[in-house]
């Protein structure tokens, strides 16, 4: 009876709201471009919510790179900066410390022009920073310094 | 019972038992088994005895499959008796298509034509460094490649590379650059090759980098392009045998095909027909794995059923399919994927499964995880605890996905637009499925790490699951025979368990261990106290682009030493090849305390009977211009009349100055500073120190020309025994803190040194 069996309908119907969810999601993808790229970083959603210290790949493994690697790090097309762990108390970006200039640091609450000197200086000893708390390692920061530092900076992977 | 009436069973069984001997029995011996057994099976027959006829048979097949395992000599033709290390001009043709690993890395497995002018053979596995042009499979190209023997790290308890490469038929390996490399002449790809590249265009122009990725391994089984967030999260999630090609995806191509040309109302036995060559197509496509091979042989021996309408048994296509790989490739009974395939399979066929979406799909993963529990510890220490559950909900997202993307893939050769619609339909379910992994391998239980197994746990284990299955089919049947049944799998699988935690529950043997890990170009040492607590001085390197010695030497070592929790970890400086491998240490392990130089500095500590002493660093504010090397953590360990100093990478200005501050320096052994460079380990600070061995931790072929010569002389002059993890492996010093042993693990030779002149050892 009629055009089509019981079966051929499911399979074309099948067919049809794949082609139509598809589409649907060509036209959304380029209507929603933001929401696409946060879509992408699933992931890092999800653990950055738990703040759960997964990747082994990223945290300490830069920790003296030749010279050479860096550049050619440094060399790669720049990407979309990663959301960080969520921060409560401020809207604007904190400052990369690997990035960071004399005036950049100079601008920061309770540092000086003499204690941006020296974290300039300490980053160079250290090739760069890997974490915000390697900021202990300047003559002149303590921890309770870096505490206060702490949401107004990061490190860049 | 229908399962129980499978011939090609303990064929495959003896078989596989056979190669598994190999190593053990000498190939005399199993020639003159093969031929004993044979003439036994004759006789038999010929006086009408089927019974020990079938036995012979059985251990004619057992010795059959050792003769196969046998490595042939590789003669004089081989690239692997040329002389090695050696650069050589090397004309090749590519075997399959290469692998991009890495940025500016490219994977070549090459089949050798010409090495020099002179015509060789054999299989050689290059690493191409730049940018590669155009390569593909089947393309022949010369090359200027620097050739080595294959070499992996030799600890205790590590992974054998060598073995694994040899399992691959490489026994030699290669690096080249990837501008002096020129391709000769290019038939063009395969089909196979050419359909894949095809269908990897048509996902990455329709998807966003990391679900392409994603949809990728999920589709073809294609792992290199995956982030590593995604890898782990699939890992940490027990769902990562998702990303391998295996019977899902050929059942879902077989089922989907059968079911569409039935539909256009072809008649069955064509219909069989026609998914059988789609089957075999799709399997040309994503390549030899053996789950690959396994899937594909087992259906198309279903639908070959269909075809001559006969019931199939999956248990024989299972055997068959075994058979037929082990045939071709023996080598792959010790490969984990063939393993996880047919263990998985075998559970799944094998164990009762109730009825119900629901309760049998959890039976299923169940079945599987079970079945491949011993193998996923033995070789990756990993136990997944979320496995099941994670998979309940994984499974059918990724086997939407799999349908629709490949739905999508097969349009996208006929019309690019037409596929695009139809992988994007895939994206949002791609996009929950990454969700729901990274959910599922958030909690810190997820996946346990714990130590391989002993063989002996692994038999016990296998025998109580075979034991409960049949508690569980003969239970109504044969009271009688299945009570003791259980009873004894239950006991079993507690042997099992006490077996395979014996390195955990061992009781601390009263000896200081030291372990100088072979890992590569980079110090990792593990100290293990006489009570029990374990302390690491630095992980190898780490970092992008190199191997992460941290997560693949260091941690597998330690898991099976029964170590899943670390006393106290110790960074001597921040250079790569000393602190890179700490990250992976710190997010696999549980650590007591991270002890920086300047704590303990301040303080020297006691752990576990064995006092720690960092000796003060000279002049440490002064000169700005010091390096990180000059800065080094200096470690002394003390244990009864034994001593340890390990110098990480110092140079002979701070030896100087440790020499000129009277530094407590003598001691029994030294792990000589910074690889035994040239610009360390001086005479003066040498003869402070009076080693009887000394222990440097350097990698094969490295760059840098360590260990200099100059300071193996300096070393020897000074009396010491000198111990170098590029040619002895892993160098294992233990001590009962009067006499000391040393152990080179490559080729397990122990020398012992006495200490106490009042006692004779």
């Amino acid at each position: 009876m009629g055009l089509y069996t019981r079966q051929q309908l499911t399979l074309l119907l099948l067919l049809v709201a794949a082609a139509g969810v598809g589409l649907a999601v060509v036209h959304w993808r380029a209507t929603h471009p933001d929401v696409v790229e946060r879509l992408e970083q699933v992931e890092r959603e999800i653990s950055g919510a738990a703040s759960i210290t997964q990747p082994p790949s990223s945290a300490g493994a830069a920790v003296g790179e030749p010279r050479g690697a860096r550049t050619a790090a440094s060399e790669r097309p720049p990407r979309i900066p990663k959301r960080q762990t969520p921060r409560p108390d401020e809207g604007r970006q904190p400052l990369d410390l690997n990035q960071a200039t004399l005036a950049d640091l100079t601008g920061l609450p309770g540092v000086g022009p003499i204690l941006a000197r020296r974290i300039l200086e300490t980053r160079e000893t250290l090739d760069r920073f890997v974490a915000v708390d390697d900021l202990v390692r300047v003559r002149g920061l303590g921890r309770s310094k870096l505490e206060r530092l702490r949401p107004f900076v990061s490190v860049v992977e | 019972m229908s399962w129980l009436r499978t011939p090609l069973l303990p064929l495959a069984l003896a078989f596989a038992g056979g190669i598994a001997s190999v190593d053990r029995v000498p190939a005399v011996v199993a020639w003159a088994v093969a031929i004993t057994a044979l003439s036994g099976a004759g006789l038999c027959l010929a006086v009408g005895r089927v019974g020990p006829a079938a036995v012979f048979l059985l251990v004619d097949v057992a010795a059959i499959g050792a003769l196969r395992a046998t490595p042939l000599p590789l003669g004089a033709e081989h690239v692997a008796s040329l002389a090695l290390p050696r650069t050589a001009t090397v004309t090749a043709r590519i075997v399959t298509e290469p692998t991009r690993f890495a940025a500016e890395r490219t994977r070549l497995l090459l089949d050798a034509e010409d090495v020099d002018g002179t015509p060789r053979k054999g299989r050689l596995q290059v690493t191409a460094y730049g940018e590669a042009a155009a390569l593909g499979e089947g393309q022949r190209i010369r090359a200027e490649v620097r050739l080595s023997r294959a070499a992996g790290f030799r600890n205790p308890g590590g992974f054998d590379y060598t073995e694994h490469l040899e399992r691959e038929g490489i026994h030699v390996v290669g690096s080249a650059r990837a501008e002096r490399l020129t391709v000769l002449d290019d038939p063009g790809r395969p089909w196979h090759a050419r359909l894949r590249r095809q269908a990897r265009e048509a996902i990455e122009r329709a998807l966003p980098p990391a679900s392409a990725a994603l949809l990728a391994g999920l589709l073809l089984g294609e792992r290199t392009a995956l982030p590593p967030e995604i890898d782990t999260g699939f890992r940490r999630a027990g769902v990562y045998h998702l990303l391998a090609v295996s019977g899902f995806n050929v059942a879902l191509v077989a089922g989907a095909t059968f079911a569409l040309l039935t539909l256009v109302r072809l008649p069955r036995r064509v219909a069989a027909a026609g998914a059988m060559v789609v089957v075999i197509g799709f399997a040309a496509v994503v390549g030899p794995q053996p789950s690959v091979l396994r899937a594909a042989i087992m259906a198309t021996l279903v639908l070959g059923a269909l075809l001559v309408e006969r019931d199939a048994s999956v248990l024989n296509s299972l055997a068959l399919a075994a058979v037929v790989i082990l045939a071709l490739r023996p080598g792959d009974l010790r490969d984990p994927g063939f393993q996880l395939s047919f263990a998985a399979t075998a559970g799944i066929v094998v164990a009762p499964l109730p009825r119900g979406i629901i309760a049998g799909a959890i039976g299923v993963s169940l079945a599987a995880e079970l079945a491949v529990l011993p193998i996923t510890l033995a070789h990756f220490n990993q136990l997944s605890l979320i496995g099941p559950l994670a998979n309940l909900g994984a499974v059918p997202l990724a086997a939407v996905t799999t349908i629709v993307g490949l739905a999508g893939v097969a349009a996208s050769w006929a019309m690019a637009a037409a596929g695009d619609v139809l992988l994007n339909a895939t994206w949002p379910v791609l996009v929950v499925l990454r969700a729901l992994v990274a959910a599922a391998a958030m909690p810190s239980w997820a996946l346990v790490h714990l130590p391989a197994p002993a063989w002996p746990a692994v038999v016990c284990y296998v025998t109580a699951l075979l034991l409960a299955l049949a508690w569980w089919r003969l239970g109504g049947e044969r009271p009688r025979v299945a009570r003791p049944a259980g009873m004894l799998a239950m006991a079993l699988l507690v042997v099992s368990v006490v077996i395979g935690a014996w390195p955990l529950l061992r009781p601390p043997d009263g000896r200081l261990r030291l372990l100088v890990l072979d890992v590569g170009q980079g110090d990792a040492i593990v100290m293990e106290t006489p009570a029990g607590a374990t302390v690491l001085v630095d992980a190898g390197s780490g970092g992008a682009m190199r191997l992460d010695a941290g997560e693949r030497v260091v941690a597998p070592v330690l898991w099976n030493r029964g170590v899943l929790r670390l006393a106290a970890t110790v960074t001597t400086h921040d250079d790569q090849d000393h602190a890179g491998g700490m990250a992976a240490i710190r997010s696999l392990f549980t650590i007591g305390e991270a002890w920086t130089a300047d704590e303990l500095r301040a303080a020297p500590r006691v752990v576990g009977g064995v006092r720690l002493t960092a000796l003060a660093r000279p002049d440490a504010a002064g000169d700005r211009r010091r390096g990180r090397n000059d800065d080094a953590l200096v470690l002394r360990v003390d244990y009864g009349l034994v001593s340890f100093l390990l110098a990480s990478d110092i140079t002979a200005a701070t030896e100087a100055e440790l020499v000129a501050a009277r530094a407590p320096l003598a001691a029994t052994v030294l792990k000589v500073a910074h690889h035994g460079s040239r610009g360390s380990s001086t005479a003066e600070f040498l003869r402070a120190v009076q080693p009887l061995a000394a222990v440097i931790s350097v990698g094969v072929r490295n760059p840098y020309g360590h260990p200099s010569p100059d300071t193996l002389e300096r070393l020897t002059d000074v009396g010491a025994t000198v111990y170098r993890t590029d040619r002895d492996g892993a160098v294992v010093l233990e001590t009962d803190g009067r006499q000391l042993t040393v152990t080179r693990w490559a080729n397990r030779h122990t020398d012992r040194y006495c200490l106490d002149p009042e006692t004779v050892c």
